[in-house]
């Protein structure tokens, strides 16, 4: 969390989290650290004090009688004087300056990464309750300390409001900031395993060593652990009183999304292409849609014509062909196999090593080799002819083109003939032709 | 543009192998991993190898004292446990560094920042022998020849490490393609 800071969700710009829940978070404990602050200094000289009478008298004798006067016990929870009132003063509380000062960096960057997904009196209830749950849990747990410690601070809400984010971000991914100077310091990564890397694996360590015997620091660990999966549930519950399709990532798709009562079409197929698109045009980021949106043209090609065919591709940018090469493998496949041609745009905007990996993919299904062929022949005949990599692409078609079941040949741009076998008769590579001249062009399959 | 290996061994070639090549020419030429990020790659593994095995060795000296191993606050563990230690260590930094580079082109850092490292004349991953021999024998001398070893980039057009020249290895930064 300190190396990978996580910043917001991956979505527009228009969607990103504004700062004001952050900032009125931030404010609140504050103030309530000012109305705590001379308490915590004086439980604090008490407890110098209690340890220097401990030290000098016989260790440990009558410790926990000295420790059950601390005036911090008056407003904080612990094992020895719990009640509801004072866990939920005790996520307002902070030990230190800078106890306080980290809660608040914590706080501000919980509440911001919420804000894409709930309103912030939700977010607000979330901090509240299941940070009273982590210190709940955490000081029945502690066994093993006094039972005059109290367990105070943001931290168990602020991993309350991380677990909220968790499962409401889980299937996209995270905005995270990591101090180096390469893409201005941002990274998208997965939310699913690396957010839960990021922020939980190391607490769920440290809390696992919390229970036993040994005790390594201050930090409330369990809180932290207890409070993220109260938010995980918590936020599960939202979503479904909420009734949140899992497919849709950000408010302003599920407002759109909870508007749609009349058909965007009078063609129900057409009204769901239409839906997803509109959908699309609201957050491009969303893989999910994009997914359904390849499902439904997969499913109904014929109905769908040439202009439809692009404006679908239209959202099936490079980094989607990435991250889901298979879905995007069995839509070109598909689209070869009824001959209708890939839009030339895309073909056009997409990156060679893109088409590789897709091509990886289409490699991998079972005798459909030939769809593999047509589509880098597809992607050659639509590069411009001085594209720096035409070379290595013809070279890849002839290898494909070689190891199919029947030896296809490839086609060669207009006017590049002449000009590969001079180019060839000069280096080692084979020429990008083979001998036997194509009947027609390939790419009209 | 890359050098283009040319199936050679028929048992062997399939469209997908021919695939593979085309990913390894791919990163033959792309363009070698800028210093300042293969620089941050290097502080966020070593951070990341910190904090797994500080961990690791809390977790481990809890379960210790749980099972009646050792005591608690003990400053003279026994022998036993200190070299559960060391070989936890080198274990968990053979899984880090060569583990993932042999199977997935780079330690964790490097993969998140679109940095791979490449066999530099095939663009191929390494194999276990020269990782071991770019991880665990010139980057300790390197490190140990006072930082030299990962200064060679600044020096170099081709941006290879002392490390790289050992192993026949190059880092490259691999394209990233925008939405």
């Amino acid at each position: 969390m300190i190396v990978f800071v996580p910043i917001s969700p991956e979505v527009p710009k228009y969607h990103a989290p504004r700062l004001w829940q952050g900032l009125v978070l931030v404010l609140i404990l504050s103030i309530c650290y000012l109305f705590t602050e001379s308490l915590v200094i004086r439980d604090s000289k008490y407890l110098q004090g209690v340890y220097k009478l401990a030290e000098s008298q016989s260790r440990g004798k009558n410790l926990d009688q000295y420790l059950s006067l601390r005036p911090l016990l008056e407003v904080a929870p612990s094992r020895s004087n719990l009640d509801l009132e004072k866990l939920i003063r005790g996520n307002f509380i902070h030990g230190s300056h800078a106890h306080l000062a980290l809660n608040l960096i914590g706080v501000f960057a919980g509440a911001r990464i919420c804000a894409t997904f709930l309103p912030f009196y939700w977010v607000a209830f979330l901090f509240i309750v299941g940070g009273s749950i982590g210190l709940w849990v955490s000081i029945l747990l502690a066994f093993n300390a006094s039972p005059y410690i109290p367990h105070v601070g943001a931290s168990a809400g602020i991993f309350t409001l991380m677990g909220a984010y968790y499962i409401y971000n889980f299937r996209f991914r995270t905005r995270y900031f990591y101090w180096f100077p390469d893409h201005r310091g941002r990274i998208a990564l997965p939310t699913s395993w690396f957010f839960f890397f990021d922020v939980l694996l190391l607490e769920l360590v440290l809390s696992a060593a919390q229970l036993s015997p040994t005790k390594f620091d201050t930090v409330d660990h369990v809180a932290h652990v207890v409070g993220f999966l109260a938010g995980c549930l918590g936020a599960l519950a939202l979503r479904f009183l909420q009734r949140w399709p899992t497919f849709i990532h950000t408010r302003a798709e599920l407002v759109f999304w909870r508007s749609m009562d009349k058909p965007l079409h009078l063609d129900p197929l057409m009204g769901r292409f239409a839906r997803w698109i509109r959908c699309l045009e609201i957050n491009p980021y969303n893989d999910l849609i994009k997914i359904k949106l390849i499902h439904l043209v997969k499913k109904h090609l014929d109905r769908f014509d040439g202009a439809q065919l692009e404006m679908t591709f239209r959202f099936l940018t490079p980094v989607f062909c990435r991250r889901q090469p298979k879905e995007m493998a069995l839509l070109l496949k598909t689209l070869l196999e009824d001959k209708r041609g890939v839009p030339q745009p895309w073909l056009q905007q997409t990156p060679y090593d893109v088409i590789i990996h897709l091509a990886q993919k289409m490699a991998s299904f079972e005798g459909q080799t030939v769809y593999l062929y047509d589509f880098l022949n597809t992607y050659r005949m639509a590069l411009p002819p001085e594209a720096s990599f035409q070379h290595k692409l013809a070279l890849v078609i002839k290898k494909v083109a070689h190891l199919m079941p029947h030896s296809k040949s490839v086609a060669p741009l207009p006017g590049e003939v002449g000009k590969l076998r001079s180019a060839s008769a000069g280096s080692n590579h084979p020429p990008a032709t083979i001998e036997k001249e194509p009947k027609k062009s390939t790419s009209g399959r | 543009m890359g050098k283009y290996f040319q199936w050679g061994r028929p048992e062997k070639a399939s469209i997908s192998r021919a695939l593979d090549e085309a990913v390894e020419d791919h990163y033959v030429d792309c363009p070698p991993a800028p210093y300042p990020v293969r620089t941050a790659a290097c502080i966020a593994d070593y951070l990341l190898l910190a904090i797994l095995i500080s961990n690791l060795h809390r977790l481990l000296a809890a379960a210790a004292v749980f099972i009646g191993g050792i005591t608690a606050g003990d400053q003279h563990p026994p022998a036993w446990f200190i070299s559960l230690l060391i070989a936890t260590d080198f274990t968990v930094a053979y899984v880090y560094f060569i583990w993932t580079t042999y199977e997935f082109g780079g330690s964790p850092a490097k993969l998140i920042l679109n940095l791979r490292v490449v066999d530099v004349r095939t663009g191929q991953r390494l194999e276990i022998g020269p990782l071991f021999l770019r991880e665990w024998v010139a980057k300790p001398l390197g490190f140990a020849a006072g930082l030299i070893g990962f200064l060679f980039p600044l020096f170099r057009t081709d941006g290879r490490a002392f490390h790289d020249l050992v192993a026949g290895s190059t880092v490259k930064k691999i394209d990233e393609a925008s939405r």
